[in-house]
């Protein structure tokens, strides 16, 4: 197990660091309205990192390996749910920094969980999918995912920049309105959490169908 | 006599293709060669063995246990060397035999290095850069470095060069030397494979045509050359794949004690000649037939 954690540890890590320049660049631009923009990123991240880890996998050297399904999918979720740890760490503080003084603290911070719940279950779902089809069946959906997304975030970082009113009004409107309260975020992070856990127990049984 | 696998009515069914009513032992201390032509079911059936795929339907059994009950225990116990050894091509030799090492408490690692160094194989080099005979022979110093039980090869020796080929053929006898080992090799081809199986199995179209232990099966099983007309018509209809040269007729028997007495005379007489069929000839028969 602990060379699975080392050899596709790299896939999780690595992108945390390309994602930490944009969090600093977001926090040196002071980008309080462009903070949900960066976090609807993650999504992309964990998605690469899923694609990235997996394009140099061989499933047939892990069913020869004395490992179970059910830890290989433990061993695969939790390299998954430690790179999205990162993340939550990143996109917390980016939150808490680019919102200080601003009103919108308790806004970006739901945002920013909310994404991240969203993105773990898509790490999840990634892999129910790869081990349900097998990865090259996949590899298109991850690719059009990466794509779309990165596109989509880029697009309205340059609609919000060009109109400086950081996207359309009614954007705005909906971060004036009164804040969620902060008790959500722990209620939200749990109930992702248990469904990362059931997923993880759907994708351990679809390996063991073999269906590759 | 002990079975290092049981299979009964073993069946994996998928998109166009169907391998079904598989019942067969595998001896412990023994060879067991998987023969068939292309397409026949045999990567399929030593991967079910393997546990590399699961079966429709049908039980499976391993050192008495079935992967259900004892996976993690099975796949330490069994080995699959695939045509192409499935290890990560951008890493070394050395690596990937510290990352194998993780996962096998006893793992031998001086038994690892002397196995690569009898098979000139250097630690420094990216498995993408050895050959497909020196990749076996890494997965095979492998399965003797963690204590395999069971190894279960496909197409070990197919595309190798003859030196790599004797190689690795002496390599699957050296491990089912010691007690209780045993080993399944599936080959399309039947002449460097048949010389070091002990027990042989011959699937056609997904169903298992025969399996019984490789001497008994050429004793049985004889190629009778006769001139045109010299046999008597329920003789001769009795030989599978019968056919005519520009020397005479020849033909398949699978049961050559009950024709002996009656090809006796005509040996002697040299209207007939009969020879061993070789697992050659049995495939040929057995797939081609009447």
């Amino acid at each position: 197990m602990r060379a699975l954690y080392k050899h596709h540890g790299p896939a999780f890590v690595a992108p945390v660091v390309n994602f930490l320049l944009i969090c600093m660049r977001t926090i040196d631009n002071r980008g309080v309205f462009l903070f949900p923009l960066v976090a609807l990123l993650l999504p992309a991240w964990i998605t690469a990192s899923v694609a990235w880890s997996e394009k140099g996998e061989s499933e047939a050297l892990l069913r020869s390996l004395p490992l179970t399904d059910r830890e290989v999918a433990r061993s695969k979720f939790g390299l998954a749910l430690t790179g999205m740890i990162l993340y939550w760490l990143l996109i917390t503080a980016t939150a808490v920094f680019v919102s200080l003084g601003t009103g919108h603290l308790a806004a970006n911070i739901i945002c920013a969980n909310a994404v991240w719940s969203a993105t773990l279950l898509l790490a999840g779902l990634w892999y129910v999918g790869i081990w349900s089809v097998g990865f090259h069946r996949i590899v298109p959906a991850l690719i059009a995912f990466i794509a779309v997304d990165v596109a989509a975030t880029t697009a309205l970082m340059a609609a919000a920049k060009a109109t400086r009113v950081y996207y359309v009004a009614a954007f705005s409107e909906v971060w004036r309105a009164p804040a969620p309260a902060l008790w959500a975020v722990p209620v939200m992070l749990t109930v992702a959490l248990l469904a990362y856990r059931a997923l993880m127990g759907v994708a351990a049984r679809a390996r063991a169908k073999g269906v590759y | 006599m002990t079975y290092a696998v049981q299979m009964k009515d073993l069946a994996k069914h998928y998109r166009g293709f169907r391998l079904g009513g598989i019942t067969m032992d595998v001896p412990a201390g023994c060879v067991t060669g998987i023969f068939g032509p292309n397409g026949a079911g045999k990567s399929t059936l030593v991967k079910l063995i393997a546990r590399h795929m699961a079966p429709t339907s049908g039980s499976l059994t391993v050192f008495g246990q079935r992967y259900e009950d004892s996976e993690r225990e099975l796949r330490r116990r069994v080995t699959f060397v695939a045509e192409e050894p499935p290890f990560y091509p951008d890493k070394t030799v050395g690596w990937t035999g510290r990352f194998l090492a993780d996962f096998y408490e006893d793992w031998d690692q001086r038994r690892f290095s002397d196995l690569l160094h009898e098979s000139r194989i250097d630690a420094d080099r990216e498995i993408k850069h050895l050959s497909r005979g020196q990749k076996t022979l890494f997965a095979l110093a492998a399965a003797f470095a963690h204590g395999a039980d069971l190894l279960v090869l496909d197409e070990p020796v197919n595309g190798l060069d003859v030196l790599h080929r004797r190689d690795v053929l002496r390599r699957i006898r050296e491990f089912v030397s010691d007690d209780g080992k045993a080993a399944v090799v599936s080959s399309h081809v039947t002449d460097a494979l048949g010389d070091i199986a002990d027990h042989v199995a011959f699937l056609r179209e997904g169903r298992l045509a025969l399996c019984e232990e490789r001497d008994a099966l050429l004793s049985r099983w004889k190629l009778v050359h006769f001139r045109k007309g010299a046999l008597p018509q329920d003789v001769a209809g009795a030989l599978l794949r019968v056919e005519e040269h520009a020397l005479g007729c020849s033909g398949y028997t699978d049961d050559f004690a009950a024709l002996r007495d009656r090809l006796e005379p005509l040996i002697a007489s040299g209207a007939v000649r009969v020879e061993n069929a070789g697992l050659d000839g049995v495939l040929v028969a057995l797939v081609r037939g009447n």
